[in-house]
């Protein structure tokens, strides 16, 4: 004699690649987004200053494996790895911190040249309020300059606050990791969503 | 203008984040029962796009989930500026990782934003995404 157990395949509620808790946020976030990632993108990243506050923080995070090929070029990436996990120590903590937006578009240009897949790109805005937005931004990109770019994965988690007459990100935390085989089998396959013919700084403007 | 953020800031977004972080994936993994009192009653989560409002309901989206085991590899936390939330005291924090969802394992990055309220943490809003959706 047995017993009559639950035995149902379990099906998980299926993905949605966007979320916006207001569909106003859509475009203004959309619009961020490109300009920033066509500045990311380029060979010179400063003027990403403009997207940040005056004293914004921004913090990375990595992980990697430590050999074969997903471990290649990964050491400018640990170099400023907070994971509060490994870094124990309450002052190399608050030295991970990057500090204000010159310090952070400076760490920002020291990292290796990329080309985002904008076709891969998760959003996720989860409070829009008068003062602050929440954004949870992933995807895949490479590294331009690799002969054999491994592809990789990253997540950011923005605070976005209105400045002067547009955006700016308060508070910015970005997660890199390798991307899985099913990412790398898809990425760059679709084409990219055409940019938008303004100028580059519009929506990250300051004051 | 506000100011830097100060150290002591910086080290209670942290000490917080450990602390927080322990508590909510003990609840998810084997007290889904208790979830509930870890976000603010108008909490809400986004679960691989899929936004539940509420902490009750967000309790009952998670109890309809298979038994769940969450591997932490990354952690991080920030104080949230002053110029978003003012002086109410709010921390972002960041985790990545692995949970095998029944039989199948993901690797998975998740973001709250946690605020002070009558000296408990509570969490304003969870997003949740398998790395590759």
């Amino acid at each position: 004699i047995g017993f009559e157990v639950d035995d149902e395949v379990i099906t998980l509620p299926t993905s949605i690649p966007q979320y916006y808790v207001q569909s106003s946020a859509k475009d203004l976030i959309s619009v961020f987004l490109q300009q920033y990632y066509q500045i990311f993108d380029s060979n010179n990243r400063k003027p990403l200053d403009a997207a940040y506050t005056q004293h914004a923080l921004f913090s990375l995070t990595c992980n990697f494996p430590e050999t074969g090929p997903g471990a290649k070029y990964t050491g400018i990436y640990a170099s400023e790895n907070r994971n509060l996990r490994r870094v124990r120590c309450s002052d190399r903590r608050n030295k991970l911190m990057v500090q204000g937006r010159a310090a952070i578009a400076s760490v920002l240009s020291s990292l290796p040249h990329t080309t985002h897949d904008a076709a891969s790109f998760t959003i996720d805005v989860s409070v829009v309020e008068a003062q602050l937005m929440v954004a949870v931004v992933s995807g895949v990109f490479r590294q331009v300059a690799d002969h054999s770019p491994p592809i990789r994965f990253f997540s950011r988690s923005l605070t976005i606050v209105p400045e002067g007459t547009g955006f700016c990100i308060a508070n910015e935390q970005l997660y890199i990791t390798s991307a899985t085989v099913e990412q790398i089998k898809r990425a760059f396959k679709e084409p990219a969503i055409a940019p938008v013919p303004t100028s580059p700084t519009a929506a990250v403007e300051s004051p | 203008m506000a100011a830097e953020t100060d150290r002591t800031s910086l080290t209670s977004a942290c000490t917080a984040a450990e602390s927080f972080t322990k508590l909510y994936y003990d609840f998810l993994d084997k007290m889904r029962h208790k979830l509930s009192k870890l976000y603010l009653e108008n909490g809400k989560l986004v679960w691989n796009g899929n936004a539940v409002d509420g902490n009750n309901n967000i309790q009952k989206f998670y109890e309809d989930l298979p038994p769940s085991v969450h591997i932490l590899n990354c952690l991080d936390s920030q104080p949230v500026r002053e110029e978003a939330v003012g002086k109410q005291s709010t921390i972002q924090v960041t985790t990545a990782g692995f949970v095998t969802l029944k039989d199948r394992k993901y690797p998975f990055h998740q973001s709250f934003l946690i605020t002070a309220k009558e000296d408990k943490w509570k969490v304003v809003s969870d997003v949740f995404r398998f790395q590759s959706t």
